[in-house]
């Protein structure tokens, strides 16, 4: 109950602190926007795998940008004063938590406009949602704590990048597949294998972090 | 001494592999045949020519059949011309028109060989008045006479490369699993020497996958055509290479030694079960030319038989007791150098 009221406070504290800003949301869509804009210009007219792949780019890259500044941002006044209130497994699942959700509304958002410019929707299309809302909470699981990692570390941005690509790419790899298929519209029996294993491969990532977050906390 | 032995061992086993992998002669085979005039209503002539064979010496004794999946035919003549060269007749019935007929040779002293796929009989070939008969195979099937290796089409000489290329990968996965264990003790005694122990192990295991890439690379270029197949299971394991490089890239990046053994220590605790995904479960997901995924066997049933077994298992066991040596003389080596320094 304790933990759960710490995770309940932490999450409620990044919505604030989201809501005040509008840094991260606003931020972030604006670059989805604009990158998806500018793929539409310079693309014009498309084929479904380019669509695929150039979708779940923009999605790594947008990513990448709204969750690692979930620990990056984080000034180490602030880490100290939360860390001395709160537990760090609390910390660890109340930031995950939180991007899973910024994820999943700026997916939801993105899935959207890019389908409209590009006046392209999946034949099978709330299956590619499924592949969508995968996509965010994998990226959110796996970026979260290389944002961790990556910011005890110190050189943050760059560092970000090397850590996390090769750990998201057997991710990326199992969710453009599944995507395709939603775009053929294949029978969904045949995505069942690639769910599981992006199922499996979260909550192994979620149990590895949880884990291990309690260590990397302590300068 | 006594506490080296496995060192011994590992070294002894490397030292056979290689000699028995890189001497041990292959079976003789069948390469590829040619067709002799081909008349309508004719006895059918075809040239063998055989890889590691003794066509001449065994001339007694050479019997040659075409197969299909229910029907066997002697030839009704051989002559050989040399040890790799032999004239084959065969009388062709009209049932077996437009039919794949496999090509089998068999000999005292050399066993079976096999052709698959070497004759597909048309309308000149066949002989009308021939009726079909069931010959039977006189020779006890497939017991090899000699140590040797099999011979397979579109491997030949290569199938050796199995004692070279998969021992890399099987001394890869128990090093990372060694720094992954000494990573995980890092973070509970906070030890440098169990920090230095992890990132060694990921040296010499990088190692160990860069051979594995370029053992993989050549044989590849030698049966797929091309050095970067772009074959699910190199592209993969060139991505958990990176994995660890990032690892490494990690650690340069930060100054303090205390926090450094610890960052590093979870992000390769992080980064082990990725591996062990990319490597063992997305390559079953799909097709790959490598043996035992989409849907080939494993090479267990497919291409290691009994006399390569004997090579291959020690073979790995040798080569992965020769990793964790290189490993523990590097981990020495640093340890000396860090007291030295203080």
């Amino acid at each position: 109950m304790n933990l759960l009221n710490q995770v309940k406070f932490l999450i409620k504290k990044e919505l604030l602190l989201e809501w005040r800003s509008k840094y991260a949301l606003n931020g972030v869509l604006l670059y989805v926007v604009s990158t998806v804009f500018v793929c539409f210009l310079s693309f014009v007219s498309i084929d479904k795998i380019t669509w695929n792949a150039l979708f779940w780019i923009i999605m790594l890259f947008a990513s990448i940008n709204a969750v690692a500044k979930s620990f990056l941002q984080e000034s180490k006044g602030r880490q100290l004063y939360i860390y001395t209130i709160a537990s760090p497994l609390a910390l660890i699942v109340a930031k995950t938590l939180y991007n899973v959700m910024l994820m999943t509304v700026l997916t939801c958002i993105a899935l959207l406009f890019y389908s409209l410019v590009f006046g392209l929707v999946p034949r099978d299309l709330p299956m590619y949602f499924v592949a969508a809302l995968l996509g965010s909470l994998s990226f959110s699981t796996i970026f979260t704590m290389v944002s961790a990692i990556a910011s005890k570390a110190g050189n943050g941005g760059m560092l970000m990048a090397v850590l996390s690509f090769p750990l998201v790419i057997p991710v990326l790899i199992v969710l453009i597949k599944l995507a395709k298929n939603a775009i053929d519209g294949l029978d969904r029996s045949v995505s069942l294998d690639e769910i599981a294993t992006l199922l499996i491969v979260n909550v192994m990532a979620g149990a590895v972090s949880f884990l291990l977050f309690p260590y990397l906390w302590r300068d | 001494m006594y506490k080296n032995w496995w060192k011994i061992l590992g070294a002894l086993l490397v030292v056979y592999a290689t000699i028995a992998g890189i001497a041990i002669p292959l079976r003789p085979g069948i390469e590829n045949i040619a067709y002799g005039k081909l008349i309508p209503n004719q006895p059918l002539e075809v040239t063998v020519n055989g890889y590691n064979t003794l066509f001449a010496d065994d001339a007694k004794s050479l019997e040659f059949y075409l197969q299909d999946e229910t029907q066997l035919l002697k030839a009704v003549a051989v002559q050989p011309l040399n040890n790799q060269l032999a004239k084959v007749t065969f009388n062709l019935p009209a049932a077996f028109h437009n039919s794949t007929l496999h090509l089998i040779g068999t000999s005292a002293n050399e066993g079976v060989m096999s052709l698959s796929e070497a004759v597909i009989v048309d309308q000149e070939m066949v002989n009308r008045d021939q009726v079909l008969r069931k010959d039977e195979l006189s020779i006890e099937q497939d017991k090899p006479k000699h140590f040797s290796f099999p011979y397979k089409q579109n491997l030949y000489e290569t199938i050796r490369n199995l004692f070279f290329h998969v021992p890399m990968w099987f001394a890869m996965i128990v090093l990372f699993g060694v720094s992954v264990f000494y990573s995980v003790k890092t973070l509970s005694t906070n030890s440098e020497i169990d920090d230095m122990k992890a990132v060694q192990s990921v040296n010499v295991g990088v190692v160990f996958g860069i051979l594995g890439i370029v053992t993989g690379a050549i044989w590849a270029k030698f049966t797929w055509g091309q050095a970067w197949s772009f074959d699910v299971k190199q592209n993969f394991a060139a991505i958990s290479l990176l994995l660890y490089f990032a690892y490494l890239v990690l650690r340069n990046a930060i100054d303090e030694e205390q926090k450094r053994a610890k960052i590093s220590a979870i992000y390769n605790i992080f980064a082990f079960p990725m591996m062990v995904v990319l490597l063992f479960v997305l390559p079953r997901l799909s097709d790959s030319l490598h043996p035992g995924n989409g849907g080939n066997p494993g090479f267990n049933s497919y291409d290691l038989d009994s006399h390569m077994r004997l090579v291959f298992y020690p073979a790995c066991l040798g080569w992965i007791l020769v990793g964790c040596w290189i490993y523990t003389l590097l981990f020495r080596v640093r340890l000396l150098e860090k007291n030295n320094n203080l």
